[in-house]
């Protein structure tokens, strides 16, 4: 929730700002060893017809390094050994890096309740995480209206969530093209939840898929963090939050002080989509 | 408390001490000093008596009261800015002069006494205080000519912001949570309009102001790091006047009179600034603006009675397309009655209500928030003349305090939002003081006292247990803090929660080396209860205030100063150099990706922190004399602010490793110059010139990518600095000849802002340009050349 009030704070401050000027400037930054970054995110669809009824599973392990901050290149993780292992079915997943671009697939769909461990192994340093798939709401509804907030061209996207009365959830909206957004059912729980999402850039006869996955309250500060980070007041600003270094949810068993960045996430997802007519 | 009653018995056994040593025949001079134009009472007016060397300044009210041997005397009361008054008395009975100061013309050929104010200053412990006169802050140039207390403050060494469009100021490196802001007596919680860019503070309406960042008296505490006291003029008790400026932001009326002449009188101000001024997206209904209103009623009952009456109430107000509406601001109103028991006692009892609200509409989420801090406080304080060497301060003050964290509600009966109400807070806030300055020998004078400040947290509905009573945990694992679970809550009503109670001493020593030379140490201690939720680098209006308790403890500062002052040439100059060092305990720090807002259980998010602050500040003034058309002031400060959260345990790394780290408005350099020149009769010149290093900043050490976002990595905090921050600001005031002699003045200040304009860094900002895919440093400046106009008028 406090999501929300934060944009409209950071808006706010951007909007006062009309009177300043920006201008691209050259600026000297420290530089740094590489960390390796893992990416390792698996959403769980609703399907009955996809892997005998247990959904439709999409997702890769994808391992790259970082990189000076106005490289051109982020270089992949190459030649990684990726596992993921299920301990109540034995099972442990093998992830080949088929286009030796970094993406390492395997066919793998998470169930609830059980713990499963990624493993990578990169130039000789094991890194580990262990995570549970989350349960999600249910995106009900999505349809266009005809307010606006800063900009006239900016549309109006209506869209109701339906949240679970018997948990605390987290949720995370891919609202599609770069959109993303965080909220927790603290003040709307149990509830269908409806609220309006503002996009620029968009045309008439454009296709939307909005969708929600549930995460765990560790996500969320992460990727609150991530994107606070990223987005317009990356690292600076009178209402900026002082930058730090993001931590996720993978360690490094090897040495712990060369820890990776990334997360391991597995969520249970809703779509839906939607075309803009007006 | 024990402990408490005797230093109070010791305290006051020194003091009176070399009274009955030195009793033998002796009558107390005392009154008030107005203005004679408009029996607006004088604050800070100088009664000296050069037969003696000695003398007195009149307080918050304009009394002054001071014990001589019986005697002859030539008594002098003087003020910048206006005639002196001299009178030959015989002493032989105590006696009460009330005084009416006229403004002095500026025709240079007049004989002005300006005798003895700076001297007495040069004696008085009184160090780390800046004054300005309203008058002074009028004139120095402003970005859109909007005068402004709060930076006309920063030109002041010491006190730095956030940069500019940053709300508050920064005090001897404290944060500007620490600053106590009174207007009239009055807590003000948000100084800033506009989220900073302009101050709450009407200038017309304001008489007086003094800036403690040091060595501050006992009846001041719950703030750490200074005190801004704010007096509101009582309006002229002798004629209707009406006073505004035109401006490019705001207007500002402000009307004034008797109720009954020359015994009571009224002001009442108001202040607006012109909806959609902002906004150059015209297709949209947006609405941003800011409002304030001051009422001062003022009666004097009788010559021991006096009744005050003041009031504030401000409001900024943005709206988006009716999609989101913010409204929030101040209302505080002050009863106060000053009644003097008999020549050498006076008194004020002040009755306040003070009130913070915080609202916002968000219509695409289909909810209203609030949020706020209440308090209904009253002091009692007393000034005790008891001889021409000592005066003693005392007094008892008691603040109840109400927070609303927030408030949640649905929007026209939408569903969706469940209607919710974060747990309110309550706590109480005493202080009794005793402060005594007096004068030891002919060269050393102390100022010295004591504090006791409590505080009691009240229970409420429910507040959470952890294991361990540990609400934040490690994750040594993943190198990260997080929010303990907790174990069960409890419902404390009507409970005491958590007491605290310090003992704050307060001491300040002035040693006269020779006539016009002294040397000056404070030290101070003061405890602060309250805490701004903020994790940003400057101020928001949504911070929430919250209490200390269970999982805050109070905030401590020790400070200590030294100084060196000295007049030159007869005055012309004085010449102010002091150093300080200062420790703030218990400086709370946060956990990343804390989220401070509708957080109904802080102390999961919440470290405990430390700050210090050292530095060296140079002034120097230039004074008005008879002779010279110039004023002025040059001040640098050399200072380092920092802070640091080290880990609870071994193998925690608290924030930033542990290490210390600059604070968002650390300048190790910061410079400014302010010129006044009175050309003529009709046209006066004010320049400042400022430059101050770079605020520090972070840069990124690397960047990678996740979820298709580029994200820059961040390393150590604050380990960079942003390009350094000049600029040079011009105004003339042009004051037209009164031909008709009619009651209108008018006046024209012509300024321009910024004038070589510098486009200097508010912030670097790196990101990926979402076009080009590359990685950019964009630099924003605030303010470029800024060209103003304002008229003020007088009838």
């Amino acid at each position: 929730m406090s999501d929300f009030i934060k944009k409209t704070i950071i808006v706010l401050v951007i909007f006062f700002t009309c009177v300043s000027c920006e201008e691209l400037v050259q600026v000297d930054v420290p530089e740094t060893a590489p960390r390796l970054v893992i990416e390792a995110t698996f959403n769980r669809f609703e399907d009955e017809n996809a892997n005998g009824g247990r959904g439709r599973s999409e997702g890769i392990v994808k391992l790259s390094l970082s990189a000076p901050f106005f490289e051109k290149e982020i270089p992949p993780a190459l030649g990684a050994q990726v596992t993921i292992e299920d301990p109540v079915n034995s099972i442990v997943y093998q992830f080949i890096d088929q286009g030796n671009d970094g993406n390492y697939f395997a066919s793998f769909v998470p169930d609830f309740d059980i713990p499963y461990t990624l493993t990578v192994i990169y130039e000789g340093e094991t890194y580990q995480s262990t995570t549970e798939l989350q349960q999600t709401g249910m995106l009900v509804g999505a349809i266009q209206g005809d307010k606006t907030l800063f900009n006239a061209e900016d549309k109006e996207v209506i869209i109701t969530l339906k949240d679970s009365p018997d948990s605390k959830d987290y949720y995370f909206l891919d609202l599609d093209v770069g959109n993303f957004l965080l909220t927790d059912d603290e003040f709307y729980n149990g509830n269908d939840f409806t609220f309006s999402y503002f996009y620029e850039d968009l045309e008439i006869g454009d296709n939307l898929i909005i969708k929600l996955f549930g995460v765990d309250q560790r996500f969320t500060s992460f990727f609150e963090i991530l994107q606070s980070q990223s987005g317009e007041d990356g690292g600076g600003g009178p209402f900026a939050t002082p930058p730090v270094t993001v931590r996720g949810n993978i360690r490094n068993v090897t040495n712990p002080r060369n820890f990776p960045f990334g997360y391991f996430r597995l969520s249970a997802g809703s779509e839906i989509s939607i075309e803009i007519t007006k | 408390m024990k402990l408490y009653n005797k230093v109070i018995v010791v305290l006051i056994l020194i003091g009176f001490l070399p009274t009955i040593v030195t009793a033998q025949e002796r009558y107390t001079l005392s009154g008030i000093v107005k203005e004679a134009a408009t029996n607006e009472t004088m604050i800070g007016v100088t009664v000296a008596v050069p037969e003696l060397q000695t003398g007195v300044i009149t307080n918050e009210y304009g009394f002054y009261s001071i014990t001589l041997p019986k005697g002859d005397y030539t008594i002098q009361w003087s003020f910048v800015g206006f005639n002196g008054q001299v009178k030959k008395i015989t002493l032989k009975e105590n006696t009460k002069i009330d005084v009416a100061l006229e403004e002095s013309s500026f025709d240079l050929d007049e004989v002005v006494i300006v005798d003895d104010v700076e001297k007495v200053s040069i004696r008085k412990p009184e160090m780390s205080v800046n004054k300005l006169s309203i008058n002074t802050i009028k004139q120095l140039p402003v970005v859109f000519g909007e005068v402004d207390v709060v930076k006309s403050l920063l030109l002041l060494p010491g006190v730095t912001s956030g940069g500019e469009g940053a709300s508050g100021f920064n005090v001897r490196g404290g944060a500007s949570d620490q600053n106590l802001i009174l207007l009239d007596e009055a807590t003000i919680f948000n100084s800033s309009h506009l989220f900073g860019f302009f101050s709450v503070f009407n200038p017309d309406a304001i008489k007086d102001l003094k800036l403690y960042k040091g060595g501050i008296p006992a009846r001041y505490g719950g703030r750490v790091s200074s005190v801004l006291d704010i007096y509101q003029k009582d309006g002229n008790s002798k004629d209707f006047h009406l006073n505004g400026g035109i401006g490019v932001i705001s207007s500002r009326v402000l009307l004034e009179g008797p109720i009954v002449k020359d015994r009571g009188s009224f002001l009442l101000g108001g202040r607006s600034s012109y909806a959609h001024l902002f906004l150059p997206l015209v297709d949209n209904e947006n609405v941003a603006y800011f409002y304030d209103v001051n009422v001062k009623l003022n009666y004097k009952l009788n010559d021991k009675n006096t009744l005050l009456l003041s009031g504030y109430f401000g409001r900024d107000v943005f709206s988006l397309s009716e999609n989101f509406v913010n409204t929030y601001g101040n209302s505080v109103l002050n009863l106060r009655w000053n009644h003097i028991f008999n020549d050498q006692l006076f008194s004020n009892l002040s009755l306040i209500y003070s009130d913070y609200f915080y609202g916002l509409m968000l219509d695409f989420i289909g909810f209203d928030w609030e949020s706020g801090i209440q308090n209904l406080n009253v002091k009692y304080d007393l000034k005790h003349y008891l001889g021409n060497s000592l005066k003693l301060n005392y007094g008892l003050h008691t603040t109840y305090h109400s927070f609303n964290p927030g408030e949640i509600s649905p929007i026209d009966g939408r569903e969706g939002i469940t209607p919710s109400k974060l747990i309110k807070k309550f706590a109480l806030e005493n202080a009794v003081y005793l402060g005594v300055e007096q004068k030891l020998t002919k060269k050393l004078t102390a100022e010295y006292g004591l504090r006791y400040s409590t505080f009691l947290r009240f229970g409420q509905s429910s507040l959470n247990r952890y294991q361990d009573d540990q609400a934040v945990i490690y994750e040594e694992n993943l190198g990260i803090y997080e929010g303990a679970e907790p174990i069960g809550a409890e419902d404390s009503s009507g409970d005491v929660l958590t007491s605290f109670g310090t003992l704050e001493p307060r001491l300040a020593l002035s040693y006269l080396l020779s006539s016009n030379k002294s040397i000056k140490a404070s030290y101070n201690r003061i405890a602060q209860y309250l805490h701004l939720l903020s994790n940003t680098s400057s101020p928001t209006p949504l911070d929430v205030w919250t209490p200390s308790g269970p999982f805050v403890k109070p905030q401590i500062a020790n400070q200590v100063a030294l100084g060196y002052f000295q007049d030159i040439r007869e005055n012309a100059y004085t010449l102010q150099v002091e150093t300080f060092y200062k420790t703030v305990e218990n400086r709370i720090n946060y956990i990343d990706g804390a989220d401070l807002i509708a957080n109904d259980a802080i102390e999961r998010v919440i470290l405990n922190g430390e700050a210090r602050a050292y530095g060296l500040e140079v002034l120097l003034t230039k004074n008005r004399t008879d002779d010279s058309r110039f004023t002025g002031w040059l001040a640098y400060t050399l200072s380092r602010s920092e802070e640091r959260t080290p880990g609870r345990t071994a193998i925690e790394p608290g924030i930033n490793f542990g290490e210390w780290y600059a604070s968002n408005y650390d300048k190790t350099h910061d410079i400014s110059m302010t010129m006044s020149y009175k050309a003529s009769e009709k046209w006066s010149i004010n320049t400042n010139f400022s430059f101050q290093t770079g605020q520090p900043t972070t840069y990124p050490n690397s960047q990678y990518e996740f979820s298709t976002i580029v994200v820059p990595n961040f390393s150590l905090r604050n380990s960079n600095r942003l390009p350094s921050y000049h600029r040079l600001d011009i105004s003339a005031t042009l004051t037209p000849k009164n031909k008709n002699n009619n009651r209108w003045r008018g006046e024209w200040v012509f300024g321009i802002y910024n004038i070589y304009n510098r486009k200097n860094a508010a912030s670097i900002t790196f990101s990926q340009n979402k076009d080009t895919g590359n990685n950019e440093a964009t630099k924003l400046s605030i303010f470029g050349i800024v060209p103003s106009v304002t008229y003020n008028f007088k009838f």
